[in-house]
């Protein structure tokens, strides 16, 4: 990264122990109990060819659509259409523990990040966007 | 359930904490804090950023005053130019580069972007 040789963001004693300790907690969130649930439900899902495809298809219809408002507008039938889709995928065992083991990640995760936030005063998620916190 | 298992728990919130001991101690974290301060209470800057404020209301307000795009224009090339501005600007570049990589290094064995997740 350029702007990190620049800044001399490698190198000082401090931003090594930041490192180091941004790697411990690393570790600490993949032997979370969250993140091991996430895990194999994922695993599971990728095992689940049905469950995988309909969701694919899901994801696709649902990407069509929103393309589709953005210019003009879906109609709703395709509207209604996707609705089903997502009624009978959400119904199904695999999906569903995917989806709250996602959740329980997703909120691990944002529990951390705002605790960072906060403490710093930078918008920890902001300032990992592509875009930066700019 | 294992899902609140409380050491796993403690164990995230702990090292949460540390690492943010460990950002805070970093010389870009620190000079983005004070840069941050100073901004937020350069009575300047502030009063630049009140009336930038108000023209755009203004203009949004759809009160079409005469030369108001040019005044606009001319207040964020102000603001963008006071040293008090400029240093905030890039002690948050700064901070930035290093909660980047910061971020791979959270992100690493977890296969997914932290951040990017959390966000």
């Amino acid at each position: 990264m350029e702007a990190s040789k620049e800044h001399g963001l490698t190198g000082s004693p401090e931003v090594a122990a930041a490192m180091e300790a941004a790697r411990a907690l690393g570790r600490a969130l993949g032997e979370s109990a969250q993140f091991k649930r996430f895990e194999a439900a994922y695993d599971a899902l990728q095992a689940d060819t049905e469950a995988r495809h309909k969701l694919n298809e899901f994801l696709s219809h649902r990407q069509e659509l929103s393309m589709e408002s953005m210019f003009g507008g879906a109609d709703q039938a395709a509207l209604e259409k996707l609705e089903q889709e997502w009624q009978s995928l959400s119904a199904m065992p695999n999906i569903i523990s995917y989806l709250h083991a996602q959740e329980d990640l997703i909120a691990l995760l944002r529990e951390a990040a705002a605790r960072i936030s906060q403490q710093i005063g930078l918008d920890y998620g902001a300032a990992c966007s592509p875009s930066g916190a700019r | 359930m294992e899902n609140n298992h409380p050491d796993n728990l403690a164990s995230v919130q702990q090292r949460t904490d540390e690492f943010i001991e460990a950002l805070l101690a970093t010389p870009a974290i620190r000079r983005f804090r004070e840069a941050a301060r100073q901004f937020e209470t350069d009575p300047e800057v502030q009063s630049l950023l009140e009336t930038l404020q108000r023209f755009q209301q203004a203009q949004q307000a759809g009160l079409d005053l005469s030369n108001n795009l040019q005044d606009i224009r001319d207040l964020q090339l102000q603001i963008r130019n006071h040293p008090v501005v400029q240093e905030f600007l890039s002690a948050r570049d700064e901070a930035g580069a290093l909660i980047q990589e910061t971020n791979l290094a959270i992100s690493q064995p977890l296969g997914l972007d932290f951040g990017q997740t959390a966000a």
